[in-house]
């Protein structure tokens, strides 16, 4: 154990390209697998999680061996799971210790992600832990390890800004709707396009509330289809007048090469609808809304470019989040590092404990015949009394030089000499 | 109706701000649109029931001290005309189901409008209305 290092095998967005993330990718069982394979192994494994999301597959192992760890698992890749990539294995990223508990502290913290701040990985994080929690087998240092990573996760999102504004035009749509109305539940939104621009915006605003969906596609086939997934209404593109005096926002999303809301147009059907605010947002390329409608009162209207432009200043925000959020990692790394560092007076504090009591139940031993057991019960009391009263210093003063992370060797072999204790009985 | 207008205000810098594409503080401070629509909806309906309840004890007390129940004293009149626009301007919104910036407008310029004519009338007409 003492020798034992953290190893971080490694393949994500940043070193594999998505064939390779796909190759590599686990599910549930093949974790387990590999978790028991690890178990068994040669290569001195003793403890070992693993994160496999579309973005990334990283090995968290403890070994004893750490520079054979990577030849072990790709063999059981090849050997376990028949997978061999065919131009031969890429180099994965190889982290030890330091590095790759900050790695993982990133990876939960959104700094390591495509998508910079992203919240999905966090969970992703968790379910690797309630994993290795799920199998039965005794991780302290990892499992300390996820759980210190989990919280990072939290500290991050909750005392910095890495994580908001949205950073993808269909979120960024949202977000913009989202400071006109409190509520999409009553308000029905206008798809005009069918494609999947259209499906992800109005996913975005079904997890916000919405479930007033009107499409409005050339093509019947496609219109229907995304209406019915969306349990909406379908209209033509000749009812689109209809389906604009319906609805409170507006997307569009089509191929089509002229505008198909016109200011004098909508200006008779703002008439007609006579209600309060209209929100237009137009994420088509060439544009299918005149930007001239923005002249009229209560309508506001978002074409790409401002969509692309709010994404690129949530993404600046975020990224100068990044040094409050190292700063963060780096903390609970410090802590858990002197968490770990304790650990390496475990040993000699059970070891020292054994000792003493092993003595003092010898010398009890003594008296067992011939002494009532009422008595002898007393004896026991007094004993166990005074080895805790006499363990108490010593213990107290090795939790402290650990805590202080000042482990004299010396002193701590002294101890084991001292009592002529044997290190390999720890 | 001054908190009406406080909050007609808001939605119309919202408004302004969302117009622009401007993500400032005003954007990042103040809550949707449709909040401040409703919360001004609420305060001038408080507001137009509140003011024309004060206004008919006023006709009773008047009745009680000086034996009748209406003078064309200006300040009176003025505050009788302003009560009677709000709540057609109220009938209005409502039955038609109207809403959004001119409404907002509508709202902050009646109320600054009911609080100049009774600036201009508390200084240079005579009114017996006078608290002293």
């Amino acid at each position: 154990m003492q020798n034992s290092q953290l190893v971080l095998i490694a393949y994500h967005h940043k070193n594999a390209p998505v064939e390779h993330r796909d190759l590599v990718a686990l599910s549930h069982d093949q974790i387990l697998l590999f978790i028991q394979l690890g178990k068994q192994s040669s290569v001195g494994i003793s403890e070992m999680a693993i994160i496999s999301t579309c973005n990334r597959t990283e090995f968290y192992i403890i070994s004893s061996e750490p520079a054979l760890v990577k030849e072990w698992v790709l063999t059981q890749y090849e050997q376990q799971l028949s997978v061999k990539p065919e131009g031969g294995w890429r180099e994965p990223e190889i982290l030890f210790n330091d590095q790759a508990i900050t790695h993982l502290f990133g990876v939960a913290g959104g700094l390591e992600s495509m998508m910079l701040g992203e919240n999905q990985v966090l969970s992703q994080v968790k379910a690797s832990h309630n994993l290795i929690l799920s199998t039965g087998y005794k991780f302290p240092r990892l499992n300390h390890l996820f759980q210190d990573a989990i919280r990072t996760g939290k500290a991050i999102r909750s005392k910095t800004g890495l994580s908001t504004g949205a950073v993808s035009i269909s979120l960024a749509a949202v977000d913009l709707a989202s400071k006109i109305y409190s509520n999409f539940e009553k308000h029905p939104i206008l798809l005009i396009g069918a494609g999947e621009t259209n499906q992800l915006v109005a996913n975005h605003f079904q997890e916000r509330g919405a479930s007033k969906f009107i499409v409005v596609n050339r093509g019947q086939h496609n219109r229907e289809l995304l209406a019915e997934k969306l349990n909406g209404k379908a209209y033509g593109l000749d009812e689109l007048d209809q389906a604009i005096t319906e609805a409170d926002i507006i997307v569009t999303a089509t191929n089509a090469k002229q505008y198909l809301i016109l200011k004098e147009k909508l200006k008779t059907i703002l008439h007609r609808r006579r209600r309060g605010a209209l929100l237009l947002v137009d994420i088509s390329s060439p544009r299918n809304i005149d930007p001239q409608v923005s002249d009229l009162p209560d309508v506001f209207l978002y074409h790409i470019d401002h969509l692309k432009e709010v994404v690129h200043e949530n993404l600046e925000r975020r990224r100068s989040e990044i040094p409050a959020a190292e700063l963060i990692v780096e903390e609970i790394k410090q802590e858990y590092l002197s968490w770990l560092k304790s650990l390496d007076v475990v040993p000699t504090i059970s070891q020292l404990s054994k000792y003493f009591h092993q003595v003092r139940k010898q010398e009890l031993e003594k008296f067992a015949k011939g002494t009532e057991a009422e008595e002898y019960e007393r004896l026991q009391e007094l004993s166990n009394g005074i080895v805790k009263k006499l363990l108490h210093y010593p213990i107290l003063s090795l939790r402290e030089m650990a805590k202080s992370e000042q482990i004299d060797p010396g002193r701590i072999n002294a101890i084991w000499e001292l009592f002529k204790m044997n290190q390999n009985e720890s | 109706m001054a908190v009406a207008a406080i909050y007609s205000l808001m939605y119309w810098m919202l408004a302004k701000e969302i117009k622009a594409h401007r993500f400032g503080s005003i954007y990042q401070g103040l809550p949707t649109l449709e909040t401040l629509e409703g919360m001004g909806r609420a305060a001038s309906l408080a507001g137009l029931v509140v003011l024309g309840l004060g206004i008919f004890l006023g006709h009773l007390w008047a009745y009680k001290i000086l034996g009748y129940f209406y003078s064309f004293d200006p300040k009176i009149v003025i505050t009788d005309i302003a009560w009677l626009g709000y709540l057609i301007g109220w009938a209005i919104v409502r039955l038609r189901g109207l809403g959004g910036l001119r409404t907002s407008q509508w709202a902050f310029w009646g109320f600054i409008a009911l609080f100049t004519s009774l600036v201009i009338v508390n200084i240079f007409a005579t009114t017996f209305h006078r608290f002293t």
